[in-house]
Order: C-alpha cells, then sequence, then structure tokens
C-alpha cells in the first residue's frame, strides 16, 4: 500500500472511518506516518467505550482535548466531522444523568479553541452532539462559526440548542442540515436571512416552530420534518426542484415553488392546502395521508406528473374520510407512467372497487408500470382488482406485486400462478413486504 | 442489457492482450474518452499500466454500471420500489466486485486513476479505508503487506509521539 502514488494513499487515509484508525496507520511505516498529517478530511467520534473509560478514570484523556490536538496537528483540513457514537446518541435523561459538559461538542468555547486553525480552508463541518449535555446548554456555535468559516459550503449540526444570536450572513453556506435541534428561531426569518446562499436545506425535528415560513430564492432540495403542529407552513423557493416535507396537521400549507419537480408529501390532515403558481413541472408525487382523496384533487392540473406514489395513513379518529378509488387517479393522473400504491392506499382502492366506485371507461394509456403492496384477505377480490387494473392500463410492460410476509404460503403460490395469466405480455415481479421491513425481491 | 453501439473500441492491455468492448463501455472511463475525441481511437488504444487481468475487471465494472443505467427508463426517477430495488443491487454487486486479495484490489485503484474512472476509484478506495476499520498496527500491515521501515528507536518515537491519541 506504501507504494501507491501519494495522492493516493491520502485519498484512502482521508476516507478512514475514524481518527483511531488514522493513528494506527502512523504507526505502520514512514510514508503513511508523513502522509497521515495532510489528509483533508477528518472524522473523531467519542465511543461508548471512551465515555464510560472517562467516568471511570478521570484522569484519561478528555475528549474535547484529544479533539483539539488532533484536528491542530493536521494542516489541509478541509472536512470535519465530530460526533459521539450511535450508542450515545439514544441516550437521554432517562438512561442516566449526567451534569458534565465533556462531550458538549457545539459549546461555541470548545469549538473556537481549534476552529481558527483550520477555518481559512474548511468547506465541510459536521456535529453530531451528545443530547444529555446539549439539550439545556445554548450554544453560540452558528455565530461562531458565521464570523470565521468564510468558505464553509456544508454545516450539519444534530442533537442541540443553537442561538441565532451574532450570526452574520454566510453567502458560501449552501447546504444546511439540522436534525433534532433545538432553534432559536421560531419562524425561520433567521435563517432565510443568514443563509441567503441556500441550495441544499435539511430540517428534521427542527423546533420549535410557528409559522415557519421558508423563503430562499436559490433553494433547490428541501426535506423538512416537524413534529408538532404549527398554525401554517410556507415554502416560498422559486428554484425549487426537490421537495419532501413531513407534518402533522398545518392548518395550512402553503407551497410557492413553481419549478419543483419531484414532491414527497407526508401530513395526517391539512386545513388549507394552496399551491400559489401551478406545479407544471411536477413529474415525481409521493404522498402520504388520512386524506389522501382531498390532496390528490389539489393537483388537478399537473399534467406533467409521471411518476405517482400514494399511501394512506391508518386513521384512529372515528371520522370517517372518504377512501381514495382508482377513477380518481385516473382523473387527475392521466398520464402518468409509474404507479406505486403502499399497503394502505392499495387496500382502500381495492375496498372502493369492492362497492363499485369505480367504473370502465377511463384509464391510464401512458401507464408502464405498476407496483402495489398487497394484503390480501381474499384472492378472488384482489385477483379481479388486479385484473381491472389491468384492463385500464394497456400498455403496461411491468407489473410488480408485493404480498404480505404473513400471508398463507399455499395462497401465495395460487395467486401468483394465476396473476400471469391476465396479462402476459408484461413482466412480472414479486416480492415480500412487512412492517418497517426492507422489500425482498424473489423475481 | 447495454444498447448496442455500431461501434467498438480495441483496447490493448500492457501484455498485449486485445479487448474489444462498446464504446459506451469504453467512454466510462475519462482518459480513453479524451483520446477517442482526439482522434487516437482508430487502431486499438494502448493501455500500457493495465494488465489483462485487471483490465479485464475494469471493463467488467464499467459494463455492469453501463448496463445499470441504461435498463432505467429516461423519465423514470430512482423512487419506484423496482427502482430503489435496483439501485440496492448495484450496491450489493459493487461490494462483492471490490472483495478481491489486496494485490488485485491496489491494482485496480491503479487502474482506475490511470483511466479517469471517478466511481471505481472512490468504491476501490473506500474498500481500502473500509478494510483499516479497527485494525491495529500489526493487523493493517499484513492486511495490505506494508513493511515497517522504521527502527526500533524510530518506532518507539512515534509511537511516544501519539501516546496521547491512545489515552
Amino acid at each position: 500500500m506504501e507504494n501507491l502514488p501519494q495522492p493516493l494513499i491520502l485519498d484512502i487515509l482521508s476516507r478512514l472511518n475514524d481518527s483511531s484508525d488514522l493513528t494506527q496507520c502512523r504507526l505502520t511505516c514512514k510514508t503513511l506516518n508523513t502522509l497521515s498529517y495532510d489528509v483533508t478530511s477528518l472524522r473523531i467520534f467519542c465511543s461508548y467505550h471512551r465515555y464510560v473509560k472517562t467516568r471511570a478514570h478521570p484522569s484519561s484523556t478528555p475528549f474535547k482535548t484529544y479533539v483539539t490536538r488532533f484536528i491542530t496537528s493536521l494542516s489541509q483540513l478541509d472536512s470535519v466531522s465530530l460526533g459521539v457514537d450511535n450508542s450515545l446518541t439514544g441516550l437521554s435523561f432517562d438512561d442516566l444523568e449526567d451534569e458534565h459538559d465533556d462531550l458538549h461538542l457545539t459549546d461555541a468555547d470548545f469549538v473556537s479553541e481549534w476552529l481558527l486553525f483550520v477555518n481559512y480552508r474548511l468547506k465541510t463541518l459536521s456535529f453530531l452532539d451528545f443530547w444529555v449535555q446539549a439539550c439545556w446548554r445554548r450554544s453560540h456555535l452558528l455565530s461562531l462559526i458565521s464570523r470565521h468559516c468564510d468558505r464553509l459550503n456544508e454545516l450539519e449540526v444534530k442533537n442541540a440548542w443553537l442561538s441565532m444570536e451574532g450570526v452574520t450572513q454566510m453567502f458560501s453556506l449552501t447546504s444546511l442540515t439540522l436534525e433534532y435541534i433545538r432553534l432559536d428561531d421560531e419562524n425561520l426569518s433567521k435563517v432565510n436571512e443568514f443563509f441567503p446562499c441556500l441550495q441544499t436545506l435539511n430540517l428534521i425535528g427542527v423546533g420549535v416552530l410557528l409559522d415557519p415560513k421558508i423563503c430562499l430564492k436559490h433553494l433547490k432540495r428541501c426535506h423538512w420534518t416537524i413534529s408538532n403542529a404549527p398554525l401554517s407552513l410556507t415554502v416560498i423557493a422559486p428554484k425549487m426542484i426537490g421537495l419532501k416535507l413531513k407534518c402533522v396537521r398545518p392548518r395550512s400549507l402553503v407551497l410557492e415553488t413553481p419549478l419543483l419537480s419531484n414532491l414527497h408529501l407526508t401530513l395526517e390532515t391539512c386545513g388549507v392546502f394552496a399551491i400559489r403558481e401551478q406545479l407544471l413541472h411536477l413529474q415525481n408525487l409521493r404522498l402520504k395521508s388520512h386524506s389522501l382523496c382531498d390532496l390528490i384533487s389539489s393537483f388537478s392540473g399537473s399534467m406533467a406528473i409521471k411518476e405517482l406514489s400514494l399511501e394512506s395513513m391508518s386513521r384512529v379518529e372515528l371520522v370517517q374520510l372518504e377512501k381514495p378509488n382508482l377513477e380518481l387517479v385516473f382523473d387527475v393522473f392521466p398520464n402518468i407512467r409509474f404507479l406505486s400504491l403502499g399497503p394502505g392506499a392499495y387496500s382502500d382502492m381495492e375496498a372502493s372497487f369492492r362497492v363499485g366506485k369505480s367504473s370502465t371507461g377511463k384509464g391510464l394509456r401512458w401507464l408502464k408500470e405498476f407496483t402495489a403492496y398487497l394484503i390480501i384477505n381474499d384472492i378472488e377480490v384482489t385477483l379481479s382488482f388486479i385484473s381491472y387494473i389491468i384492463g385500464s392500463c394497456n400498455n403496461l410492460s411491468t407489473i410488480s406485486l408485493l404480498i404480505h410476509h404473513e400471508f398463507d404460503p399455499t395462497g401465495v403460490g395460487t395467486f401468483i400462478s394465476r396473476c400471469p395469466a391476465y396479462y402476459s405480455r408484461a413482466q412480472w415481479k414479486w416480492g415480500f413486504w412487512k412492517e418497517g421491513s426492507k422489500d425482498v425481491w424473489v423475481s | 442489457m447495454a444498447e448496442t453501439s455500431s461501434k467498438k473500441i480495441i483496447l490493448k492491455s500492457s501484455d498485449n492482450e486485445d479487448f474489444e468492448v462498446d464504446e459506451i463501455v469504453a467512454l466510462e472511463s475519462q482518459t480513453i474518452k479524451h483520446m477517442i475525441e482526439d482522434g487516437c481511437a482508430d487502431n486499438a488504444i494502448p493501455l500500457p499500466n493495465v494488465t489483462a487481468k485487471t483490465l479485464s475487471k475494469v471493463i467488467e465494472y464499467c459494463k455492469k454500471h453501463v448496463d445499470v443505467a441504461a435498463t432505467k427508463p429516461a423519465d423514470a426517477s430512482t423512487s419506484t420500489a423496482a427502482g430503489v430495488a435496483g439501485d440496492d443491487e448495484l450496491k450489493k454487486w459493487d461490494e462483492e466486485f471490490v472483495k478481491v486479495d489486496q494485490t488485485a484490489l491496489f491494482d485496480l485503484i491503479l487502474a482506475a486513476n490511470y483511466l479517469d474512472i471517478k466511481s471505481l476509484l472512490e468504491l476501490t478506495c473506500q474498500s481500502v479505508a473500509d478494510g483499516i476499520k479497527n485494525k491495529t498496527v500489526e493487523e493493517v500491515r499484513k492486511t495490505f503487506n506494508i513493511t515497517n521501515d522504521f527502527t526500533p528507536e524510530e518506532e518507539e518515537a512515534v509511537r511516544k509521539e501519539n501516546q496521547w491519541a491512545f489515552e
């Protein structure tokens, strides 16, 4: 390995999983020892083992000291990833009491000890903090980074409480990920103001937000998950092409995203759903909701949609919402080429079919690929519905059916053997699905 | 399967073995792409830095990736269930592809670097980095056939320099 060209050795060393692996490499031979100080990327993570050891032996090197010493010894870093192992990320106060701050990694005073050695070169920075210590300590990390990291392109912070006080505009920042963050910016106005050049924004479990509004003129991709129920959500992004939004029950949801090409929308219900400018470029749409019918109807006019995925959420309320049916899909999405029905959506549509809410006449003449997650209660009904779908779509080339893993194996054999007779021109693909697990394809 | 191109390209390995490939497969290599653009591909393209054994593997990689890209409909995204399954399958194929001995792996790295096939270089370099994970110094030396050129005194000095990192 030491005879590989040095740039390639550096590439390998810069991909190492952890700083401890880099240390081991230093001791193998002179070449790797020398090159190890020129790595461009470094990951330093505190393991559960280290955490326990420092509690048992307080005289061992504190993790923060180790981090500062390691980073300041490397002269070419442009990417730093700092955090605690997975085994520590899931811990909460119920699991342990910890009033120390030795693993409060987003502490601005600690970060300032090493940041100024690398800031002029830094392009990517990532923090995965120790929630037990970070959740009750407000951090001025963003102020520090905004003042000193002029070339930073990507910033990721997880499991922290972040203040927006003292933050200055960061024109180089194009990607921001905040996950499980308590953010002192309840309507996101400061995020919009101080990070105006963002092209990618990921807000996963960021709170507490009230009437948040994303308004970023360069934003192209956004992944937004909100677990509380703000009154309204607004996204104004004239260049956005991809949006993945998961929320609970906003009173209103407003999208002003005229160039949107991919939209994944998960919400239980929505009071008012307003699409301010027609989504003429929307090609890929995924909807998951209690109120699928209402949501589907909102997309009338988005004639460019080619790929559609639908799923009904299970309902716990007593109020019966109208079940979606295939006719609605035929009406609103006449040009789709790919259709995927999750187990809930498939079951609802099969139920609508059973009570006669579907009729012949309409169809999907362009549909090429159909995928469905089946819960088979009655083979004959399911076969009848599959036959109806095939009959409505004359150009199918691929039919992919995933059967629930608990379905009787004999029934599976019968079902699989009978299906192809309905449409021999298509390729049939089979698999099994299970809640919470990866799909298993058998053909 | 990859669409059959009307043009074939002949690649000549360092040990003079000829490999006929579809142009679209050869174009996975930026080095070969530039040679074709510069008009150097009328006869066989000589690759003096790549043996037949390694070139065969490289072609296998390029062909697989071209084939997979060709089976995706032009207007489909990867988010259909079958599309996601296809990506997972390619990822598994890549994982199996790099399960070779360390000599072959380093030869692939050198070939990917010379031929400028970015995805193959990333795959092979990452494979080496993953192979170092959680290994002791001796295990890293043994796995990657690294010669320890420290004198005992030098090695002791390096250990001492890095002692803080082990505490």
